[in-house]
């Protein structure tokens, strides 16, 4: 469901106002724009003037179009002629018009694609609905379904057909088996009274449309080219006048012929004569000359239609076998030129200046570069890419080998003399290995193993020159000592080159056992811990 | 309330068959125009109704519970849920020309909320607003629960028309509160694209007289 909100609407009547209006509005608008090209005379208004006044012909003439068309939209255009005369020998037969035929017709048509089989399985049709007594349309439904495999439709109208045999859809044997149950039915329907009636109404409908054709063509050529707008008051008054004129002079007639027959036979005698005078013949033979001016029309453009496919299929061949040819021709021409130009191309080498004279100049002795630098021309000139390259590389290798390397060698510096300066060197060498030798000797004595030795301030940066914690101990020990007025004893310490004095423990281990040494042989010494000093 | 007009359908075909583009120019104003009110009404779509979290689209299909399909009717459809974006998506208008209604009218420019839940949301309520009183069903108020929770979420109807049918809470309430300005404006491109064809028409005439 979907809610909306009209903004803008607009009241739209239906019907013939509606028509009216949009005419009106249609033609005015075309008017203001200077398209209002004699709407009145069109030949909208003649067919549906037509329409009205000679419904059956026009009927007639749809129902001939539509077939037409189906016949023409599916290749079959030829057929129609026949086709139409058959159906129209079938009307008056079955007494069935023929605008009710030609739709049954077609579409049976369409179901089975063949003209012939179409109209044996309308006549088909007309005897099952004569027979079992269900409408024509409803057997032409069904028979056209059949056809396209579903004959349930067959089965709905209680033919009496087997429904296992139905269901085959075996075409072929159901209308067989149709035509054995209802042949003759038609004719035995129209041996009634119902039959002649409708016989007879479909011979006055063809009657109709035959006068129907006449008034059309009468007035056609009435109004000419200058419309029919003021014209149709005058003909449905005609209309109503013949109407009048034909029911009296029928009575008239009839009454007449019935009770003398003198004024019978005048009256015929004056009706032939009125015949003559208004050339019935002449239109009858006019209405015959249409119909078949008609029928030749549609021959005609039927034949036309398959000369011109002819022509064109013709032209089509032609032009392939033109364009085959032009191909061929092209080809040919093509692979001609081309040997042509091999020729030439070869002629040519053989008078190419330039090339004769580097053969010739190949002959003679010459060096190998220049032997080279002519091949490279060669292959230059006789456009042979890779062979160039080969020999422009091959040519710079031999230049490099030839004039490059000369000029190479002469640019290259003179020897120079290995041995100069090599007495400076030695000389230098040996003052370095005097320098090395001297320090050698100035250098302190390694203390090895556990020595004992006497550290006083003098000796103490050579002694403990390998133990530089302890000799920060020391002389930060010595250091307090002095700062205090307390001389600096001799320590006597033992080093241990494998590393006794390592750490501050040991350093202080060995101060201890160096100030007891010093007590016990008569050098006491104190030590104030409150004042933090020697004494 | 919607303007009745007359002569605009023709005025309508004679623009679409001798000035395509003014036509097609007169339709892109109209359009503009008409987008506003949706997109106004689009803006008013709520993520979700308050009371009714049950019956939001949770993307699962739904299945009738009480219509079964039958040869008659085998479109019928569920209920259909609550989903915003399927309501936004149905809030679109129409510059073509629609259906006869019965009192012969036909609505040339339009605003429509197409989808079923738009629908629902739109006019829940509008007809009985304490749930059908005819209801056969078990939970007689359910009805009038629904359109509670829902005028709690989106607020009471808006009246367009006279009549006690013309009137929304999504489209109609956004047609009110635009105060005709919408209405002006498809007039005012309609105004422009006749005078302009007529000027048009009236020059051609002279060339052709020329």
């Amino acid at each position: 469901m979907t809610i909306g909100i009209d903004i803008v609407s607009e009241y739209k009547d239906k019907g013939a106002k509606l028509a009216e209006s949009s005419l009106t509005k249609l033609t005015k608008t075309a008017r203001n724009l200077g398209l209002a090209l004699g709407v009145a005379l069109s030949v909208n208004k003649i067919v549906a003037f037509g329409r009205a006044s000679v419904k059956e012909f026009t009927d007639s003439e749809r129902a001939a179009a539509a077939l037409q068309n189906t016949l023409k939209n599916t290749g079959n255009l030829m057929a129609f002629p026949d086709t139409e005369a058959g159906l129209k020998n079938l009307s008056k037969l079955s007494g069935i018009a023929d605008d009710s035929l030609i739709p049954s017709f077609t579409q049976l048509f369409r179901a089975t694609g063949n003209a012939k089989q179409a109209m044996d399985s309308l006549n088909l049709a007309i005897e099952v609905s004569r027979g079992s007594g269900n409408g024509l349309n409803q057997v032409v439904d069904a028979l056209s379904k059949g056809y396209a495999g579903n004959t349930r439709g067959l089965a709905a109208l209680n033919l009496g057909l087997n429904k296992a045999y139905l269901a085959t859809g075996n075409m072929a044997g159901i209308t067989e088996e149709l035509n054995k149950q209802f042949s003759g039915a038609s004719a035995a329907y129209l041996d009634t009274y119902a039959g002649k009636i409708e016989v007879l109404n479909n011979q006055w409908n063809d009657t109709k449309q035959i006068v129907g054709q006449g008034l059309v063509m009468a007035f056609q050529e009435a109004t000419g080219n200058r419309g029919v707008g003021g014209m149709t008051d005058a003909m449905e008054k005609f209309g109503y006048i013949v109407d009048a004129i034909l029911i009296k002079t029928g009575s008239l007639i009839n009454t007449l012929t019935n009770n003398i027959p003198l004024i019978s036979d005048l009256l015929k005698r004056v009706v032939d004569g009125w015949s003559y005078i208004l050339d019935v013949k002449g239109t009858e033979l006019k209405i015959q000359n249409e119909i078949w001016k008609a029928n030749t029309k549609t021959w005609e453009m039927a034949s036309k239609a398959a000369d011109d496919q002819a022509k064109k299929n013709k032209e089509y061949l032609a032009f392939l076998a033109k364009q085959k040819k032009l191909t061929d021709a092209a080809a040919l021409a093509a692979k001609k030129k081309q040997a042509e130009e091999a020729a030439l191309k070869k002629a040519a080498t053989m008078f190419d200046i330039d090339r004769i004279q580097i053969v010739a100049a190949l002959q003679r002795n010459i060096t190998e570069d220049e032997k080279l630098r002519l091949q490279l021309q060669m292959a230059l000139l006789q456009e042979n890419a890779s062979e160039a390259d080969r020999l422009s590389n091959q040519l710079a290798i031999s230049q490099l080998q030839t004039t490059n390397l000369a000029l190479a060698i002469s640019r290259l510096p003179r020897a120079l003399n290995p041995f100069e300066g090599w007495s400076a060197e030695i000389d230098m060498l040996l003052a370095k290995m005097i320098a090395m030798y001297n320090l050698l000797q100035n250098k302190p004595a390694e203390l090895k193993g556990n020595v004992r030795a006497q550290v006083t301030p003098a000796s103490a940066p050579s002694l403990l020159a390998n133990a530089p914690i302890a000799m920060a101990e020391y002389q930060s020990i010595s250091g307090v000592m002095g700062d205090v007025g307390v001389k600096v004893p001799t320590f006597n310490i033992t080093i241990n080159n494998a590393g006794n004095v390592v750490s501050d423990a040991d350093l202080v281990e060995q101060i201890r056992n160096g100030l007891l040494n010093s007590n016990l042989s008569g050098s006491p010494s104190a030590v104030g811990r409150l004042l933090g000093a020697f004494q | 309330m919607p303007v009745q007009v007359k002569g605009l359908i023709e005025t309508r075909k004679a623009l679409k068959k001798f000035a395509p583009d003014l036509y097609e120019q007169m339709n892109k104003e109209i359009r503009v125009a008409l987008k506003t009110i949706t997109d106004d009404a689009k803006t008013k779509v709520q993520p979700s109704v308050r009371g009714l979290e049950n019956w939001q689209d949770l993307g699962k299909p739904v299945v009738s519970r009480t219509k079964a399909k039958t040869m008659m009717a085998p479109n019928l459809r569920a209920f259909p849920k609550y989903n915003p974006l399927i309501i936004k998506k149905g809030l679109t208008y129409s510059v073509a020309q629609g259906k006869r209604n019965k009192a012969g009218f036909v609505g040339l420019y339009r605003l429509l909320n197409k989808s079923a839940v738009g629908a629902i949301i739109e006019t829940a309520g509008r007809k009985n607003w304490g749930g059908d009183p005819q209801s056969q069903s078990n939970n007689p108020n359910a009805g009038a629960h629904f359109n509670q929770r829902i005028q709690g979420t989106y607020g009471g109807f808006k009246q367009v028309g006279n009549s006690r049918m013309d009137k929304g809470r999504l489209l109609f309430k956004s047609y009110v509160d635009d105060q005709g300005k919408v209405q002006d404006a498809v007039f005012a491109a309609i105004k422009k694209a006749e005078h302009l064809f007529e000027t048009t028409t009236k020059n051609d005439r002279y060339g052709l007289a020329a």
